[in-house]
């Protein structure tokens, strides 16, 4: 719906690319009419998102078009069938992917200092939505409920070894993993190690936790540190920081389905035991 | 698994943390190594085999069977598909003319074909036409057709696909392959939205993989992105499938067809 009324703007900037043909995947298009008309009040809404050249300029390399947003939708409806834990609500889209699937450069930080950062504020509509979006997403972020922040650096250490959960092939109810080594470089000693993500190597090192004693006065201070606080909120969702970044939101529910609104990939206790595979100077993240 | 263990043998160091360059050499050469004697080859005499045998409920061989350059034709089919057939009215990848011509022609329920697992039974056969078929196209330029306005809504339908992010880990196909030069673990990611990066990935399934020590499918491949993506499966054949290789095929335009490839 959020995306259709994106679509309807850039519209009536360009003239459809792509000639109206009956592909056959076009039999639930009624089924959108509502959201038309939704849509349309979400563009009077937002009056600022009517200019077509900042459009033009965030959205490269495809023309929007509410016809065939909808018969992608149509397409997706024939296509999938729910298998496992894998049901069909996972295609639901909320605003965050919604939005983000229509933002095609590549969103992987280059480097974790960038992403520390705050949303570049672009002095546009893109911009100020993306902005919009980025704080809806800090407010999902909890805090933990004892106040400690951190965890145990050798449980971290097997979560971010970890790649299962949440397949249709993963059992229902099994611990999930982080998956961590899959983008970033961690501890010295593995080298299977991804390049989506930056280098974690030496994270806390390399922010000033260089003893012990450091590392035990930002634990007793806990979420008034920022380092603490940051890091703690790119684990649980990643979202708050880089609105579009490829990394997922671990600690939060970013479906839109109803029956995983109580099951994120990562438990608190979990991200606990990251921010000690991240931060302690003992971690071979900090070797 | 194998291919870690093959970086281990050829760098004689388990131990020491091999620079970047050093890892991807290695694996190069591991892969190359492999390459000399690629299983698929076996796979490819299969579907050879098949495709001229009497089959099915009507006993008849797939001689007949239309990819797109006429009756029988084989040769440089693969590398202009998927494309529009206008006795099914629709967009058809290999595979999904496979289904057509195994129930046209031989009589197979194409309900049943759709329905099997990958890699059993009848959907095996699919898999070894397919490396035969591919195989026929290898070293051609690919020339997926955009003349038909099905065909260019097909491809714009597969970009939308390709950029849909969802599920559980907010994953798109574009999170992980619209960039040059990246790594999940050790695996390369071709980028997709590139010539090379699709005419590496689209040109080179079927292929025969190392970890599964079978011959997979395009088909196949798209169906366990989507499983490691979080996201529900991909009907066999579906139009999502289909669109997304309508969105590689034409991205790999001029790109040399290698299929079938040898995989990790």
């Amino acid at each position: 719906m959020f995306k259709l009324a994106m679509n309807l703007l850039v519209r009536k900037c360009q003239s459809s690319k792509f000639a109206q043909v009956n592909t056959g995947y076009g039999v639930v298009r009624a089924i959108h009419s509502k959201k038309y008309l939704l849509s349309l009040i979400l563009v009077l809404a937002q009056p600022l998102l009517t200019s077509c050249s900042l459009f033009d300029q965030s959205v490269s390399g495809s023309s929007f078009d509410s016809h065939l947003i909808e018969q992608t939708h149509s397409v997706v409806a024939l296509s999938f069938e729910a298998k496992g834990q894998a049901g069909l609500d996972r295609l639901k889209q909320d605003r965050t992917q919604e939005f983000c699937s229509t933002q095609r450069g590549f969103k992987g930080s280059t480097s974790a200092t960038n992403a520390l950062d705050p949303q570049s504020s672009q002095n546009n509509s893109i911009g100020q939505l993306t902005e919009q979006l980025r704080l809806e997403n800090l407010a999902m972020i909890q805090q933990p409920k004892d106040g400690n922040y951190l965890g145990d650096f050798k449980r971290g250490e097997l979560i971010a070894q970890d790649g299962r959960g949440k397949t249709w092939t993963d059992p229902q109810g099994s611990v999930n993993g982080g998956n961590c080594y899959n983008c970033h470089r961690l501890s010295k000693n593995e080298i299977s190690y991804g390049s989506l993500g930056p280098s974690l190597y030496q994270y806390g090192k390399l922010r000033g936790i260089t003893s012990l004693d450091v590392y035990l006065t930002k634990v007793k201070e806990g979420a008034s540190d920022p380092l603490i606080q940051y890091t703690w909120g790119v684990l649980m969702n990643s979202k708050a920081y880089d609105l579009c970044t490829v990394m997922p939101r671990f600690g939060v529910t970013s479906s839109a389905s109803a029956h995983e609104q109580n099951s994120p990939i990562l438990t608190q206790e979990q991200i606990k035991d990251l921010m000690s595979l991240l931060l302690d100077p003992r971690s071979p993240v900090n070797d | 698994m194998l291919c870690i263990l093959g970086i281990y043998a050829l760098t004689g160091s388990a131990q020491t943390p091999q620079p970047k360059d050093t890892t991807d050499a290695a694996l190069a050469q591991y892969r190359q190594m492999l390459q000399e004697a690629n299983p698929a080859d076996l796979y490819v005499a299969k579907g050879q085999a098949l495709w001229a045998q009497a089959r099915g409920p009507k006993a008849q061989s797939l001689r007949t069977c239309d990819l797109g350059l006429g009756p029988g034709v084989v040769k440089g089919a693969w590398v202009r598909l998927p494309r529009y057939f206008s006795d099914t009215g629709r967009v058809q990848d290999l595979e999904s003319r496979l289904i057509t011509c195994m129930h046209d022609i031989q009589g197979f329920d194409e309900q049943e074909l759709i329905d099997l697992d990958f890699s059993k039974g009848e959907r095996l056969t699919i898999a070894q036409l397919a490396a035969y078929v591919s195989s026929e196209s290898e070293g051609m330029p690919f020339n997926v057709p955009q003349t038909n306005p099905v065909e260019r809504e097909m491809y714009a339908i597969g970009q939308e696909l390709f950029y849909m992010r969802a599920g559980t880990h907010d994953f798109s196909c574009a999170s992980c392959h619209t960039q040059d030069g990246r790594r999940i673990r050790l695996q390369d990611l071709p980028n997709l939205s590139t010539p090379a990066g699709a005419g590496f990935a689209f040109g080179t399934w079927p292929a025969y993989r190392i970890s599964t020590g079978s011959i997979w499918s395009m088909q196949q491949r798209l169906a366990d992105c989507f499983r490691q993506q979080r996201f529900p499966k991909p009907k066999f054949a579906s139009p999502a499938t289909i669109a997304l290789s309508v969105y590689l095929g034409v991205n790999a335009s001029g790109q040399v067809a290698q299929a079938p490839g040898l995989k990790r």
